[in-house]
């Protein structure tokens, strides 16, 4: 079978180009190495909660209206890859996402203007911008007044929630320097749990011990102890379905504001979005060819002929490059020991299947790991023309089109913007590639 | 003004200090041990963990080697929980040749090492990652020590036996009055509390930064200060320790331990003024690594975990050589002698394989002056946790091995205080005071196995105040992720059970900042990739970072000047005090004025 187009990487960018080229009609094919970043991810969907500066970001001002800011970020930063999209494009591209996500049976919400941003609770106490949640929306008013009571509740001897530093993370914040904030343990006997305890488990699987006596236990539990608690923040291990229908219970029986949040890894919410986007890939005629890692491309005349995974070799007409950062092996670096000079500066950043040329920081990391001003290999990534495309020596490939982490040009965890880039950066590669083979058609 | 009276005091708990504190108060001395960070932060952490058969030293340094090959047999007898008896081999590569191998083994002998000559055959067969195009090789008696561990079991000794451990509490002057010292003035770096202790025996066991102390008496030493530079593999690569056989060099050492491999080291001479925040430089990690595969060549494609770098505190004898030529051999300077300045004693040069030899020769001076008789039992006496063979019982706990297995291999018998017994009747201390005591053996870090009742333990027991603190007590954050994951955690075990002692938050954004320092030099392949997929949790997913608002951050920076500051002014005024007569200080003193 001749595919249109294959994508190379099954994380957020890349299913998302599946979705799109699959559903404007296209033989499409995914092909992924393996679990993405998704499964630790929060589950929530960013588009901007920081604008850069050259000295990394305005931590004081997250920012309300994400997609009016998208203008004025392209002004002082060209190279964002935001500025190539426009706010149009990022707005089309996250509104379109919305709505493939609702065909899913996942429920994400924005807040009730659409154009705003939301607060998003971590394991940790922190707040961080965002614009799509997951199970629930606003939990937290933008201004945060009249939060009075807290609570951070916590199955006993579950380690990958963190309520009690989470209470002091939050207390931290200055509009909650008067609340109430504070940690809970439920002590629970997890009946589906075969006899394992809280401690040995990772969210999934205490996710399948829990079963309705653990639910009464947790609704009673907190009816009795935190009735008047403005917000409740659980682990997300309530629901393994996609809709949510234990945490809406558990809201209803007690009346309780409750937000279930990501854990450490894995994450429920971020293997839910996971699980929703191959779902819908599937459900459009997408095909997903897993445990495939790509390791190198066949170039000709300017164009991807094929790749291959060291064993059999794939061949489409159009190829979307989504292989992530250096955590997904899109990106790495590995000085050359027997070199003359091991360890030039900047470090020699490869993309390893395509050797495609990249923009690497001079600065590549920082003194301080939590740096207000971000590091420089997170910013790492391919270089695109004028016209968008990826280069060897200069030289632009036509049939390639990438999207995702492995762009680089700006730090989407310092700026709240992650969720978006993957999907608008994907959205508009699919859309290059659907106008592609449209043209193509026209001609012939 | 705060006023502690004791009969000793140790300044400095690296292995020394904390030898001399353990020796002290076996002697019933009542001593107390100041430490301006915490214990084993200098140069006892930041070396390979060899424990020397002396063989390195058997061609060059004769004394040394004896010295070594004593403290060996020694150490295997106290501290046989911080030990592993891993032996040897000293190997000849093509371009060694085997004359050295000649003159080796005879040094060997005469320094009373035993030594067996293996074919290139038989060496790879008991360590396959030795480089194969090896010439020969010699076994010898080396194993591995944890230098933590090993000072963390003295200090635990020593405060059984009634001795005071005061960390983050720095000497910021000499108390002399009538020609003697008599005591130290103390800063609380934590607080910014001054104070006095008042001693009749002050030991200096400051190791590198001997000078310091040596020079609020306007006495002065000649120290040279060499800065060695080792990195960790990310796995443990070989069983046995592996040596050049030639003479002593650049990374020519690979140490097994724990988890991992340590290549080591350089030797660099640097200034008395570089001996804080030392960075390891791209030169140091070429050499390690161009060498170190000469000894194991699959070293090329092993993960670095990190890199780090220590100070050598060697005294020169002469004015010219290099390091590698002046010896390795302690200095103790009694200064009632050698200066007519009784009360002040320094401990130094040595290294971690005669701490306790060197210990007992600061001990010895102290007990001379103090009129105490009573003998050293250091050599004889095993350290906690060395006390029971606990590797045999553990295997009746209903626990994986590798819970029960990391903990006692990290605490010995002392492994029992807090691993939770199924058996009701065995109540331990921690069981009494925690309200959920079915939590204890829950996993907080699974790289190194370590236990929620662990960590309460090292809190409780080891005098841990900090997540750093922690990692040095219990291994916590060491292994392949870094402490992503298990920092977190252990940040909120604390904040739920021991935010009385520990600031949660705080130690949580040292901890990562402090694992961050050993990574940044060798961030390149999977360690790169660790360090995203770390950035993407603790920053993306659990926004860290902002945990900190910029207003708290400049606070912080200013706390930080200013506990430069409160340091440099506290030795300043120490300086001016010690220009009054004893007299006038003595009366100040008594008015309880802040001078």
């Amino acid at each position: 079978m001749r595919r249109q187009c294959l994508v190379i990487g099954g994380g957020l960018a890349g299913l998302v180009a599946g979705i799109r080229c699959a559903e404007a009609g296209l033989k499409v094919a995914v092909v992924t190495s393996g679990e993405s970043g998704l499964a630790f991810a929060s589950g929530a969907i960013d588009v901007l909660g920081y604008m850069p500066s050259a000295a990394g970001v305005h931590l004081n001002e997250p920012v309300s209206r994400p997609f009016e800011k998208i203008d004025e970020l392209a002004e002082y930063f060209p190279e964002h890859p935001y500025a190539r999209i426009g706010r149009d494009g990022v707005y089309k591209a996250m509104d379109w996402f919305h709505g493939q996500l609702a065909e899913t049976g996942l429920s994400m919400f924005t807040a009730s203007d659409e154009q705003q941003n939301q607060w998003r609770v971590t394991a940790a106490g922190a707040l961080r911008p965002t614009w799509l949640s997951q199970s629930v929306a606003e939990v937290l008013p933008w201004d945060l007044q009249n939060v009075k009571r807290v609570v951070f509740v916590n199955i006993s001897g579950f380690l990958d929630f963190l309520p009690e530093l989470a209470a002091s993370g939050l207390k931290r914040h200055p509009a909650f320097r008067n609340s109430q904030v504070e940690a809970l343990n439920i002590e629970l006997p997890l009946v589906n749990g075969m006899g394992a305890t809280a401690d040995t488990m990772r969210a999934p699987q205490l996710c399948r011990a829990l079963g309705e006596k653990d639910f009464n236990i947790i609704a009673s539990t907190l009816m009795e102890k935190v009735q008047d608690a403005s917000l409740v923040v659980m682990p997300a291990c309530l629901d393994s379905a996609l809709d949510s229908l234990h945490l809406k219970e558990l809201r209803r029986r007690t009346g309780l504001n409750i937000i279930d949040v990501a854990t450490l890894p894995p994450s429920l919410p971020g293997i839910h979005m996971q699980q929703a986007l191959q779902h819908r890939f599937a459900a459009l005629g997408g095909f997903l060819i897993p445990a495939t890692g790509i390791r190198h491309g066949i170039i000709e005349n300017g164009r991807v002929f094929n790749v291959s995974n060291g064993e059999d070799l794939l061949t489409a007409d159009h190829y979307i490059l989504a292989s992530g950062g250096f955590f997904s092996k899109g990106l790495n670096v590995r000085p050359d020991l027997n070199a003359e000079q091991v360890f030039s500066e900047p470090l020699p950043v490869k993309e390893p299947i395509f050797g495609l040329d990249l923009n690497t920081p001079e600065q590549f990391s920082e003194r301080k790991f939590l740096s207000r001003t971000g590091h420089g290999f997170i910013r790492a990534g391919v270089r695109l023309n004028r016209d968008h495309q990826p280069m060897i020596a200069g030289q632009p490939l036509t049939n390639l089109h990438v999207a995702g982490t492995v762009l680089g040009g700006c730090d989407p965890v310092q700026e709240c913007s992650g969720g978006g880039l993957s999907i608008s950066t994907a959205w508009q590669a699919a859309a290059k590639v659907i106008a592609d083979i449209e043209a193509a058609g026209e001609k012939a | 003004m705060k006023r502690l009276e004791t009969d000793v005091v140790i300044i400095g708990g690296g292995a020394t200090g904390a030898g001399v504190f353990r020796d002290c108060c076996l002697r019933g001395m009542r001593t107390i041990l100041v430490e301006r960070n915490d214990i084993a932060t200098g140069t006892t952490g930041r070396n390979h963990g060899l424990l020397h058969s002396g063989a390195r030293y058997a061609v060059t340094d004769g004394h040394s080697a004896t010295e070594c090959i004593r403290e060996n047999r020694t150490l295997k007898h106290i501290a046989s929980h911080c030990i592993e008896n891993t032996d040897g081999l000293f190997i000849s590569l093509p371009e060694d040749g085997l004359e050295y191998q000649a003159k080796f083994i005879n040094g060997c002998a005469r320094a009373g090492i035993p030594t067996e000559i293996l074919t290139p055959e038989q060496a790879l067969r008991l360590e396959p990652v030795v480089n194969p195009s090896l010439i020969g090789a010699v076994r010898i008696p080396d194993g591995t020590i944890d230098p933590f561990r090993i000072t963390s079991s003295n200090i635990l000794d020593g405060r059984e036996h009634g001795g005071t451990l005061l960390t983050d509490t720095r000497a910021v002057g000499l108390i002399i009055q009538q020609g003697q010292v008599a005591g130290i003035h103390c800063l609380d770096v934590r607080t910014g509390e001054r104070y006095e202790i008042r001693a009749a025996q002050v030991i200096n066991a400051t190791g590198a930064w001997c000078h310091e102390i040596m020079e609020y008496a306007d006495l002065s030493v000649d120290m040279y200060h060499s800065r060695g530079a080792l990195l960790i593999m990310g796995h443990r690569m070989n069983g046995m320790v592996i040596n050049r056989c030639r003479k002593p060099g650049d990374s020519d050492i690979l140490v097994p331990g724990d988890t991992v491999s340590v290549i080591g080291t350089t030797s660099t001479h640097v200034g008395r003024n570089e001996l804080e925040n030392m960075e390891v430089t791209d030169e140091e990690v070429r050499v390690l690594l161009e060498e170190g595969c000469k000894l194991a060549p699959s070293m090329a494609s092993t993960r670095i975990l990190r890199a780090y770098c220590g100070v050598r505190p060697l005294v020169s004898t002469s004015s010219n050589g290099s390091d590698r030529t002046i010896s390795r051999g302690l200095v103790a300077i009694d200064h009632a002698d050698s200066d007519n300045l009784p009360g002040l004693i320094t401990i130094t040069g040595g290294k971690l394989m005669t701490y306790r030899l060197m210990a007992e020769v600061a001990t010895d001076m102290a007990a001379k002056h103090l009129g105490i008789s009573k003998a050293c039992t250091t050599a004889s006496v095993p350290l906690p946790g060395a006390q029971g063979d606990d590797r045999a019982n553990s295997q009746s706990w209903s626990l994986p091995n590798t819970v029960s297995g990391s903990a006692v291999y990290r605490h010995g018998d002392r492994a029992r205080n807090f691993i939770k017994e199924e058996d009701k009747n065995k109540q331990t201390d921690l069981d009494k005071q925690e309200s959920s005591p079915r939590w204890r053996n829950a996993v907080v870090c699974e790289c190194e196995v370590v236990t929620r009742g662990e960590i309460l333990y090292a809190v409780d027991k080891l005098n841990a105040r900090s997540l750093s603190d922690l990692r040095r007590r219990t291994r916590i954050g060491m292994g392949p992720c870094q402490g992503e994951m298990c920092a977190c955690r252990t940040a909120s075990l604390l904040a739920a059970t021991r935010s009385d002692v520990v600031s949660p938050l705080k130690a949580l954004h040292e901890f990562v900042d402090e694992r961050w320092k050993g990574v940044r030099p060798v961030l390149w392949g999977d360690g790169l990739r660790e360090a995203e997929f770390s950035y993407w949790v603790q920053e993306g997913l659990l926004g860290l970072g902002s945990l900190k608002s910029d207003q708290q951050n400049d606070q912080q920076n200013d706390q930080q000047n200013d506990s430069e500051a409160l340091i440099a002014n506290a030795v300043d005024a120490c300086a001016a005090d010690e220009t009054l007569s004893g007299q006038q200080a003595e009366q100040r003193a008594e008015q309880g004025e802040v001078v």
